[in-house]
């Protein structure tokens, strides 16, 4: 039965290796049930057990693409860990905002991660925009740079480049594109 | 990395990359992480750096999401087995009118094949009458005769007479057919027919003696078969009594009158054969009797006759009776010379034959009851 469970895995792993997202439907559709009971029997609801697992299997893309996975147990035991934990984390801030709500405090709090978060989300957001209106080549080179992690040599094969240095060139071109964008933003 | 005031590591597009990706050694990595606490510019290009990442990872990772969700909808549907442009369509409606047009085209194509194959059964009687054991004309021998004439008249005639009833009921698609055939027949043959025109008919019969010729022609009178097409059109089949012009009996024949239409336009240039090709290719005769005498070739009868005719050595035609005029028009396997049609005659038998009188051979025809009457009774005047 493992070695069931370890032939599908590696399967899944090839699978995202080769950036066949149908294997993430196969994680999600294997996941859902565990996922959902978990949240649902701590105090979420079933789109947060959508939300977390979603999340869950975006890392776990990210992990497995970027090379950063290391497989040392069943990927449903990985999901379910992350899953965990992301809530577990939320559950958390919640329950803060929710008390610092109820002392009424008027006084800032000295935690600047909040604030700093939300600044990061507000930036990062406007790079999401740029480089959307950016174009696909370049929209397509740096996501594979800079989100898939991939060497230059991987995106030179992937993209049709001749070699990794004219993807270096590439990779700069797009980048100087993408920050003249961003100068219009603000 | 270079110290030097002026350029820093992070001038390295790679370098910064790798260096924010954490993507290079530990210890690079301290090295140049002490330089950033020096560096005001270098950390703000790191900033920019972090913050590009940031965006691009948050650009993939939505992205993803929404492929993801777009996966898992459509998998959701197809588990559901209906999809909203399917379970608007009403099926059972749609296959209900699929069914009935299904019938229609069916009965469609039985009813076109039927049509197609009128032919056939109009051939049947045909056939059937020639299945009768029948003496063929060209052979004189007894042997061969098959039942003599007082053996088998009455059997016979019956038998003819059901094969015309039966006939009679598909007349009207026959004489389409026919008519159609006749006319678009000229269209195509008459080059051919003109290629030969000496050639000798195809079942020109044994000379016979006086009394053998007139037992010839009972038998073939009784044995003719007339096949009625309608109330004014016949088909008849003629047989070859004998190749040369019997003038004895010359009290019954009636000559046809010299003619005073156009020659025989068989035997003239294919050019002109084209352009006439509409109009009916006749040497009309004014007879006493009111009969007009044609030709056609026998290529323009109707597969059925033209088979027939080819296998039997028959000579089929086709009257029409329109008024006080017969229009015949016999179908020929070669064209006759405008001498040997001026020379036409007719000579009627009994009360229901006819012979006619070519100059070098006499053709016995059976007529259909309808017209039996009409004949005699022109002939006597």
């Amino acid at each position: 039965m493992n070695l069931f469970f370890l032939n599908e895995d590696a399967r899944i792993l090839d699978q995202i290796g080769k950036g066949d997202e149908e294997a993430l439907v196969k994680l999600y559709q294997a996941n859902e049930r565990q996922v959902s009971a978990f949240i649902t029997r701590n105090n979420g609801t079933q789109d947060d057990a959508d939300d977390m697992l979603q999340e869950a299997l975006v890392v776990m893309w990210e992990r497995v693409r970027a090379g950063r996975y290391e497989h040392k147990a069943k990927i449903s035991t990985f999901i379910f860990a992350i899953v965990k934990n992301m809530w577990l984390r939320r559950l958390a801030r919640t329950r803060r905002e929710i008390a610092t709500d109820m002392a009424n405090d008027p006084t800032p709090s000295d935690d600047s991660s909040g604030l700093e978060q939300l600044i990061e989300t507000e930036e990062a957001g406007q790079v999401a925009s740029a480089l959307t209106s950016l174009g696909d080549p370049c929209r397509k080179l740096l996501l594979l740079y800079y989100w898939e992690e991939l060497a230059m040599d991987e995106i030179a094969v992937q993209m049709g480049f001749a070699n990794a240095d004219t993807v270096k060139s590439k990779k700069y071109q797009c980048k100087k594109a993408l920050e003249k964008l961003l100068k219009g933003f603000q | 990395m270079t110290e030097n005031s002026n350029i820093h590591w992070t001038d390295d597009d790679e370098l910064l990359s790798k260096y924010v990706l954490h993507l290079l050694d530990s210890a690079e990595e301290a090295r140049l992480a002490t330089h950033l606490k020096a560096c005001e510019a270098c950390r703000i290009a790191v900033t920019n750096e972090q913050r590009i990442i940031a965006g691009t990872r948050m650009a993939g990772r939505t992205a993803l999401k929404e492929r993801l969700n777009a996966r898992l909808e459509l998998n959701q549907r197809a588990i559901a087995g209906v999809t909203p442009a399917r379970s608007n369509i009403p099926w059972m409606r749609v296959a209900s009118l699929a069914a009935v047009f299904l019938v229609l085209v069916t009965v469609g194509v039985y009813n076109n094949w039927f049509d197609a194959n009128t032919w056939n059964k109009s051939e049947i009687p045909e056939q059937a009458v020639h299945e009768q054991p029948q003496q063929p004309i060209e052979t004189e021998s007894k042997e061969n005769a098959g039942p003599s004439p007082d053996t088998r008249t009455r059997d016979d005639l019956a038998a003819l007479k059901s094969s015309v009833e039966k006939d009679h009921s598909d007349k009207n698609k026959l004489r389409k057919t026919e008519q159609s055939t006749e006319k678009g027949a000229l269209d195509k043959s008459d080059d051919r027919f003109a290629e030969s025109p000496s050639a000798a008919p195809a079942a020109a019969g044994a000379e016979l003696s006086a009394g053998e010729e007139r037992k010839m022609e009972n038998e073939i009178l009784l044995t003719d078969q007339a096949t009625v097409a309608s109330p004014q059109t016949f088909w008849v089949e003629g047989r070859i009594i004998s190749t040369e012009t019997s003038q004895r009996d010359e009290k019954r024949v009636q000559p046809l009158a010299e003619s005073q239409g156009q020659t025989n336009v068989f035997r003239q240039d294919p050019s002109r054969l084209k352009k006439d090709a509409g109009q009916p290719q006749q040497s009309r005769m004014n007879t006493t009797a009111n009969i007009s005498l044609r030709q056609m070739p026998s290529f323009a009868l109707p597969a059925a006759l033209q088979r027939k005719q080819s296998q039997l050595g028959t000579v089929q035609a086709f009257i029409q009776s329109q008024a006080n005029n017969i229009q015949m028009t016999i179908y020929l396997d070669s064209p006759m010379p405008d001498s040997e049609l001026q020379a036409a005659g007719v000579e009627t038998i009994g009360e229901d034959s006819l012979i006619l009188n070519l100059p070098n051979q006499r053709i016995g025809y059976k007529l259909p009851p309808a017209l039996q009457s009409q004949v005699n009774t022109k002939a006597k005047r």
